[in-house]
């Protein structure tokens, strides 16, 4: 079947890539509409305050000032800016109030203005007068949970919004450690990396007539306009989502940032507002990766290696909302339960209120913090029974029909044995792994790390996704679909599968997305379900079209449809080959019927996929560690990943080379410095919080495996969130490696090399 | 708020305009042309995006004065393809797969158009080298390399 495939497998440039390389792509923050406003928010300077009188008079009287908004002029409801709380029947918990009368972070929205141009609306800002009575603030979990602490939310007390839980723990691992013969344990910290898009926050709203239309670069644009509808008391049927592309994303889309801004501003001001932040607001108030703060784990294995317990405690600095703290400790367990065969496991989720912003979802979401933490605390496990950490994962972790990352799923593949063999092979791990001595203050490692990941968050959430295509009369078509729009390039990968199931080519498919009034539901980008999910719904629908031309084609041919096949734009008999009508035709004949026999073709596909299909991969890392600076250098880096099937390689690869520098960034320099005093984001430009560049960039090599999964899209699998799982923990091994010290916080700085250096120094015996 | 006469050519077209002497150049272009390739991202001089020509070199239009380049010629992502037929940068891009969002993209060919300008064969260092002040977050800059050192060997 493979060999067939005249479209899946190639490498098509994006769909968007012509408006991408000659400026005619629009963006949030390129939108411009007649008269429109500018939006500008207020923010609090306070880390808690009670808000006790606003007065925006003075504001009000400026001159091209169109609107000021606060806690008055909108209704004030819980809410959260966390639009995937409509995924869950009971929702993830909702905690905000739009410029509520309580602030508890450095720059939570207090008010907003409209006006003619930036100026004026600057100077609204400054006009703008709160009284505020400054609270107790806390800015540590260690502390939040003391005795007496600071209450970020008087109704929850004691700032633990969801105490230890205990989640999908199975077998009796106290039993299970008291049989190990090898028992690691330690505890880590994970930093609140920052999604970092080039393009700012941004949001455009239109409010006329009765109708809200927000731009916005959200990835969940259905499950947003839900969320703006109850907000403001409209009917759903009265919001509308646009996505222009985005220039950002990497899960800084799972939540509003402006939206909701814009729309106060726009149903206040009757005109239109486009509300940008500024870089520096960007990275102190868009809310960032998932803060699981604290980690503990402990292993058990026995002296053969077989893996008998795995106990954890997931500990979520969720800030001053929760957001999507507890779900991201619950993925963080959940995929701990894929990868190995442990007999038992126990593992506990905890969230804790502090006056911190908030954390959403990037990248990697829980999966970051279980792979580095599970993948450095088996290879010290490795390291106490002598077992090479490449045989151990290649012994020991799931296969096709074992547990998945959820009770209740069975893995449907796995192709993580070939991703060790080649990646083993091209770093030179046997020649390497424990055999880069050096004498000189330069010293050499490698290290390795694996994982296994779902393709959408089947069973947990809902998963209901969509795929129209409406044909034109030479056979071409529109796919209608609604995921997220960041240059991920799903539109391509979907016109892909579309062409290939139709038997037509790729440029014979127009594929149109956000917009909700055109879209059918789904439930967008994220959890790497973008192509598996919507790509699924996208082939039954295709499936559905060609029964539609073969019905109509037998009726021309005067046989069965089942007597017909549909190949490269032609339809014949299968055993009479030269009985055939071109496709074209079929297609013309919808549309321009004289016989009184016409239809506008349009199919529709629903699917709730319920496998979650994994991808698996092994990463290899080379690296330097210079013992006097503590600077570590990555020399090499390999992504070995399990796709199942690459429905367009460059594309596939070109998200797991985003995702090595992102995951080099996460485990080596990006830092987000929040301040001890007050909680915010100290590092908020490119000048503080540093992104790889192309210079920091070591070689790196990505090498795809294609087994093909069963119940895939044409076999794919998820590589979206694929890319930055295991550099941190590949790393850390590597260091170990390298000069023996174990590094249990992220990013692994040249200060924390040192400092554990000296520490190994100063006692050698541990 | 003073104002001035100023001429700014832009992709071979002359604008006549009176601008606020303390404009900055991405606004000028962006807001009063319409010029909407021209991305701004950091606003300080960080990231590469707002990348444009004047005279053929990259400068950063975020922490550019306008009335500094009157006069000037000054090239953006719109005036780079002749009419419908690309840049090989342009070409390259699409082809190599070395953009994703695209946020980057327009200050990120501009750049290397500059490069190009002045060193048509450059190494793969050269390249490197000359693409450090561009940010991208979205590809690791693999393809991006990709693209720069195959349009350079479509143009020798």
């Amino acid at each position: 079947m493979q060999n067939e495939l005249k479209v899946v497998g190639k490498r098509f440039p994006l769909k968007e890539s012509y408006d991408k390389v000659t400026g005619k792509a629009e963006y949030c923050t390129t939108v411009s509409l007649p008269g429109m406003l500018v939006g500008k928010v207020l923010r609090s300077p306070h880390a808690h305050a009670r808000i006790l009188k606003i007065d925006a008079s003075k504001a009000e009287a400026i001159p091209g000032v169109k609107a000021v908004v606060t806690g008055k002029d909108v209704p004030q409801k819980i809410f959260t800016i966390n639009v995937m709380t409509y995924q869950l029947p009971d929702g993830e918990p909702q905690d905000m109030f739009l410029f509520g009368d309580e602030v508890r972070y450095v720059g939570e929205p207090v008010a907003a203005v409209a006006a003619v141009n930036e100026e004026v609306a600057r100077a609204a800002l400054a006009a703008i007068d709160v009284a505020y009575e400054v609270l107790p603030a806390v800015f540590d979990i260690e502390a939040a949970v003391q005795e007496g602490a600071p209450q970020v939310h008087g109704n929850v007390p004691g700032n633990v919004p969801v105490p230890p839980t205990p989640v999908f723990c199975y077998g009796d691992a106290e039993k299970g450690f008291g049989e190990s013969d090898a028992v690691v344990e330690g505890v880590y910290s994970t930093s609140k990396q920052i999604q970092a898009g080039l393009e700012n926050a941004c949001s455009v709203a239109d409010y006329r007539n009765g109708r809200l239309t927000v731009w916005s670069q959200i990835q969940l644009p259905h499950m947003a306009k839900r969320m703006l509808a109850y907000m403001f008391d409209l009917t759903e049927s009265a919001v509308r989502v646009i996505q222009p592309y985005a220039g950002c994303g990497f899960g800084a889309g799972t939540d509003l940032c402006a939206e909701h801004i814009s729309a106060a501003l726009t149903i206040k001001a009757g005109a239109p507002v486009k509300t940008k932040f500024y870089r520096n607001e960007d990275f102190a108030n868009r809310i960032t990766r998932e803060h699981i703060a604290k980690i503990h784990m402990k292993l058990g294995l026995k002296q053969d290696g077989t893996p008998k317990a795995l106990q954890a405690r997931y500990t979520g600095d969720a800030g001053a909302y929760v957001c999507k703290m507890a779900s991201g400790c619950g993925v963080s367990l959940a995929s701990n339960i894929t990868e190995y065969e442990f007999e038992s496991m126990h593992q506990e989720i905890e969230v804790i209120y502090t006056n911190h912003l908030a954390c959403g979802a990037m990248r990697g979401f829980g999966g970051m913090q279980s792979s580095f933490v599970r993948e450095t605390l088996v290879d010290e496990a490795c390291a106490k029974i002598g077992m090479d950490p490449v045989l151990f994962r290649k012994k020991y972790h799931r296969g096709v029909g074992g547990l998945g990352w959820f009770p209740s799923t069975a893995i449907s593949s796995c192709g993580l044995d070939e991703c060790l063999d080649v990646g083993a092979e091209k770093i030179g791990w046997k020649d390497k792994w424990g055999k880069m001595i050096s004498d000189g203050p330069i010293k050499r490692g490698v290290g390795v790390a694996a994982m296994g990941w779902l393709s959408g968050a089947q069973p947990m959430l809902l998963e209901h996704s969509n795929a129209t295509l409406k044909f034109n009369e030479d056979g071409g078509c529109s796919l209608i679909v609604s995921p997220g729009n960041l240059g991920q390039g799903i539109a391509g990968s979907l016109a892909q599968i579309a062409a290939e199931a139709l038997g037509i080519d790729y440029d014979d498919i127009n594929v149109l997305l956000g917009d909700t009034d055109v879209t059918g539901f789904d439930i967008g980008t994220h959890a790497s379900r973008g192509c598996y999910c919507i790509g699924l719904a996208v082939q039954k629908a295709a499936g559905m079209a060609r029964e539609k031309f073969l019905a109509r084609a037998a009726a021309k041919l005067e046989v069965n449809p089942e007597d017909l096949e549909m190949k490269d734009k032609k339809i014949f008999v299968t055993a009479e080959p030269e009985k055939t009508v071109n496709y074209k035709d079929i297609a013309f004949d919808l549309i321009y019927n004289y016989e009184k026999n016409c239809e506008q073709l349009v199919v529709h596909a629903t699917v709730e996929p319920t496998d979650f299909a994994p991808p698996w991969q092994a990463g290899f890392a080379e690296i330097e560690v210079d013992t006097e600076t503590g600077v570590v250098k990555v020399v090499k880096w390999i992504t070995v990943h399990d796709i199942g099937k690459a429905i367009n390689p460059t594309i596939v690869e070109g998200q797991l080379e985003g995702g090595t520098a992102q995951g080099i960034g996460f485990a080596l320099f990006e830092d987000p410095i929040i301040s001890p005093e007050n909680g915010a984001m100290l590092t908020d430009g490119f000048d503080k919080y540093k992104i790889p560049t192309i210079l920091d960039m070591p070689e790196h090599e990505t090498i795809l495996v294609e087994l093909g999964d069963p119940t895939g899209p044409f076999g794919a699998k998820s590589v979206g969130e694929s890319g930055l799982f295991l550099q941190a923990p590949a790393i850390a091994n590597a260091i170990y490696d390298a000069v023996g010290v174990r590094m249990r916080d992220v990013p692994m700085t040249p200060e924390k090399v040192l400092a554990a250096l000296k520490a190994k120094t100063d006692n050698p015996d541990n | 708020m003073r104002k001035m006469q100023a001429t700014f050519i832009v992709n071979g077209v002359r604008y006549d305009t009176l601008v606020d002497t303390h404009a900055l150049l991405v606004e000028v272009l962006r807001d009063e042309l319409g010029y909407g390739g021209v991305h701004e991202s950091c606003g300080s001089g960080d990231c590469g995006a707002c990348t444009v020509l004047v005279d053929g070199i990259p400068i950063l239009s975020c922490v550019t004065l306008a009335v500094t380049v009157r006069d000037r010629e000054i090239t953006t992502i719109e005036g780079l393809a002749k009419g419908n037929t690309l840049d090989p940068l342009q070409k390259s891009f699409m082809e190599k797969g070395a953009l994703q969002c695209g946020y980057c993209t327009p200050g990120m060919i501009l750049t290397a158009k500059g490069l190009l300008n002045k060193n048509p064969n450059p190494t793969s260092q050269e390249i490197k080298d000359g693409l450090a002040g561009n940010l991208c977050r979205c590809t690791g800059y693999k393809k991006i390399l990709e693209a720069v050192t195959d349009a350079a060997k479509g143009g020798e």
